[in-house]
C-alpha cells in the first residue's frame, strides 16, 4: 500500500465523490483532503479485504456527514424548523387538502435523459433554502435513520423532518412543474 | 380518511422507515380516493429518480484543480512530518 499515491491515484474520484453529495467545490477539496488525512492515519486499520478506494470512500462518508453537521450548527439562524408555523404553509387549504389542482405532467419518463431536464432541476435545488438543500441531498444519499438525520440537522422531532421533507419535496416539484413540463 | 397533507406526510416518512400496519393502510386508502395525491405521488417518486441520477453525475468540473491538488499535497506532507 502506497499512500503517497493515492492521491494521484483516487483523488478526482475521491473527489466526484464529494461534489455530488455536497454541491460545494471548496467544501468538497475539504473533504478530499480530510479523508486522505484520516486514512494516512489509519492505515495500519487497513485490512486489504477491501479494495483501498472502498475504503477511501468508507472514510468519506463519515466526513461528509461531519461536515453537514458542522454547517447545520453554523446556519442555525437559517434554522430548517423556523418554516414550520402554519403560516408558511401555503400547499394545503384549512382542511389540508390541496390548495391548488396537482397538474399532470405528459411524458415524465422521457425528461429523466434529457441534459436540459437535469439542468433546470439543479436549479430547482440550488433555489431552495440552503439548509432545506442539504437535508433534502443528505437524505436521499445517506442510509441514515430518521433519528441520525434529525440530530445532523438539529431538527427536534422525527415529525417535524416529515413534515420539512414533505414541503421540500413539493416545492421541487412545483419548480419542476412551472420551468418544465408545465413552462409557458 | 388522512387529509391530502397527512397523506403526504406519511408518504415522506414511508420513505425512511417502515409504517405501522394501520398507517399503510390509511395511505393507501387515501392513494385510491385521491386523483391529486395519485398524480402527486408519482410525481414525487420520478423526482427522486431524477434526483439518483443527478447526484451521480456532479455539475462543471469534475476534477480536483490543480491548485487544489497541490494544496492536500503539500498538507498530507506537513502533517506526515508532525508524526
Amino acid at each position: 500500500m502506497d499512500p503517497s499515491s493515492w492521491l494521484d491515484d483516487y483523488g478526482d474520484e475521491l473527489y466526484r465523490y464529494a461534489l455530488a453529495r455536497l454541491r460545494d467545490k471548496s467544501a468538497a477539496e475539504d473533504v478530499v483532503q480530510e479523508t486522505l488525512l484520516a486514512a494516512l492515519k489509519a492505515q495500519e486499520n487497513f485490512r486489504g479485504d477491501s479494495a483501498v478506494k472502498t475504503w477511501l470512500i468508507g472514510i468519506m462518508k463519515f466526513k461528509i456527514i461531519d461536515f453537514y453537521r458542522k454547517s447545520a450548527r453554523e446556519i442555525q439562524s437559517e434554522s430548517l424548523e423556523h418554516t414550520l408555523s402554519s403560516s408558511e404553509d401555503n400547499d394545503f387549504d384549512e382542511n389540508g387538502r390541496w390548495a391548488t389542482t396537482v397538474n399532470s405532467w405528459s411524458d415524465p419518463d422521457s425528461a429523466l435523459h434529457q441534459d436540459q431536464f437535469f439542468a433546470v432541476y439543479q436549479s430547482c435545488i440550488d433555489a431552495l433554502p440552503k439548509n432545506q438543500a442539504k437535508l433534502f441531498v443528505l437524505n436521499e444519499t445517506s442510509d441514515l435513520s430518521s433519528e441520525e438525520l434529525c440530530k445532523i440537522m438539529n431538527i427536534s422531532t422525527t415529525n417535524n423532518l416529515w413534515v420539512i421533507l414533505s414541503r421540500t419535496r413539493k416545492r421541487l416539484r412545483d419548480c419542476i412543474d412551472k420551468n418544465w413540463f408545465n413552462a409557458e | 380518511m388522512l387529509s391530502c397533507k397527512q397523506a403526504s406526510e406519511l408518504s415522506a416518512r414511508a420513505k425512511c422507515e417502515k409504517l405501522s400496519f394501520s398507517d399503510r393502510i390509511k395511505l393507501k386508502y387515501h392513494m385510491v380516493m385521491c386523483k391529486g395525491c395519485q398524480t402527486y405521488h408519482q410525481q414525487v417518486n420520478l423526482l427522486q429518480q431524477a434526483t439518483a441520477k443527478l447526484l451521480n453525475k456532479p455539475a462543471g468540473c469534475d476534477t480536483l484543480c490543480k491548485e487544489a491538488r497541490e494544496r492536500i499535497k503539500q498538507n498530507l506532507k506537513s502533517d506526515k512530518s508532525k508524526d
